[in-house]
């Protein structure tokens, strides 16, 4: 058990956020889509949990590497 | 006056075979940019155009025709120039400064060019129509113009259309030879985060890149010089309106112009030669050694380096920017879904541009 950050791969506009606190993920499930360069990719949690945080909202121009959500693994 | 006489005013009388095949060719690339959103910015106005100009007695293309005239923005090499200082006021040049490694890439992806150059000659071509044919292989448009227009203006319609289609099929053209060349496992691989870049590199890489280009290959002067004057417009902040003009309002009056002036050189008589589907050919060919290209350089530099590059951005190495970046990304992440290779691949991809433009110095200096 450990609490985990999911990071925004790439300089981006968020465009969604799929999940929210509380919410259980599975490795590779997307939490969100991004958009750069006019392309919209998803972002995938890297590990199984529990969501425990979300860092960013629809709309956000965040940096590369900002925490996207905090998930608590299994 | 008698019915025929007045029949002869029309152009009905006057139309030939060649003229009504133009037609189909236009009607085909009006078809393709509206209904497949093929290059619709280039290939809409130079599909419309192709009919334009094969109207019998129309005199669009005479002395003093509107087609003639505008293509003297062409001739006298204002508009290609001019389109690179908007790509410059558009392009971020930062993942090529963090990772400078990628202009080896850039380079690399001009292999294409030359092997079409040397393929064209072996054909039969001139030096300088060859010359322009091998340029389609660095995927650029306004360059392939600007080169076709000072050596080979005969066959400037066949190398237009020939770089703006083959760019239009960058998603189809790059993913099958990438793959061709690739292992999942090499696809898959994930590349390390690029480091931020400096607002001060970003305002001395227009400057000092030119003043390396210009001074080892001059003739590219006129368009990497406006390349990267579009492009510290962009990165010093203090011109927003210039550089947003430059990218906006100025590219799109300009695009109009390049798309129905290559249209003069779009008539039945300038174009239906059968050399044309040679250059068709030659084209194609010229691309996807390109793309090869680039993926075997990034591969061989895997052999020396500690931190690998995945091999597919060196398929970006083609300018068509940035749509070839955007093909690495779908990919990468088909191979796996955690790979963002976007940034990774833009390096390569605003690389590949300048490598294309010193390419078409050296064909302008040497040939």
């Amino acid at each position: 058990m450990g609490k985990e950050n999911v990071l925004l791969p790439m300089v981006g506009k968020i465009m969604s956020v799929d999940v929210a606190a509380g919410d259980a993920v599975e490795e590779d499930q997307q939490v969100g889509t991004f958009e750069s360069m006019k392309m919209e990719m998803p972002v995938f949690s890297p590990y199984a949990g529990t969501v425990v945080e979300v860092n960013v909202a629809k709309g956000d121009v965040a940096e590369a590497e900002q925490v996207f959500c905090v998930v608590e693994s299994d | 006056m008698s019915l025929a006489e007045l029949l002869s005013q029309t152009g009905f009388l006057s139309i030939t075979a060649g003229q009504v095949l133009m037609w189909g060719l236009g009607l085909v690339l009006i078809y393709l940019a509206i209904a497949k959103e093929y290059e619709p910015y280039l290939l809409l106005p130079i599909g419309f155009g192709t009919i334009l100009v094969n109207v019998p007695l129309g005199g669009m293309i005479g002395d003093d025709g509107l087609i003639r005239i505008m293509y003297y923005g062409i001739q006298y090499e204002v508009i290609p120039p001019m389109i690179f200082l908007g790509l410059g006021a558009m392009t971020d040049f930062g993942p090529l400064i963090a990772n400078p490694k990628m202009m080896l890439l850039g380079a690399g992806a001009q292999v294409g060019v030359f092997l079409a150059f040397f393929g064209a000659l072996a054909l039969g071509f001139t030096l300088p129509e060859a010359a322009s044919i091998g340029i389609i292989g660095g995927a650029d448009g306004p360059t392939t113009i600007f080169l076709t227009n000072a050596k080979a203006p005969h066959i400037l319609g066949a190398t237009a259309v020939s770089a703006y289609s083959y760019m239009a099929l960058v998603p189809v053209i790059i993913p099958p030879l990438a793959r061709l060349l690739t292992t999942k496992e090499e696809r898959a691989m994930p590349m390390k985060q690029a480091r931020p870049v400096k607002k001060r590199e970003r305002i001395l890489f227009p400057i000092v890149a030119f003043l390396m280009v210009a001074l080892l290959v001059p003739k590219s002067a006129p368009l990497m010089g406006m390349f990267m004057m579009g492009n510290l417009m962009r990165e010093s902040g203090v011109v927003k309106r210039l550089a947003d003009g430059a990218q906006n309002e100025m590219m799109n009056i300009l695009t109009i112009l390049l798309g129905l002036s290559i249209a003069l050189k779009l008539t039945a008589e300038a174009f239906l030669q059968w050399e044309v589907l040679m250059v068709f050919g030659l084209g194609l060919v010229a691309f996807s050694c390109s793309v090869m290209g680039g993926v075997m350089l990034a591969k061989l530099m895997n052999l020396f380096l500690k931190e690998k590059i995945n091999p597919l951005v060196g398929a970006a190495g083609l300018s068509a920017v940035p749509m070839a970046a955007r093909v690495i990304q779908v990919e990468g992440m088909k191979a796996n879904p955690r790979n963002y290779l976007l940034m990774h691949a833009m390096g390569p991809n605003v690389a590949g541009v300048i490598g294309t433009l010193v390419a078409a110095g050296l064909f302008m200096t040497l040939v």
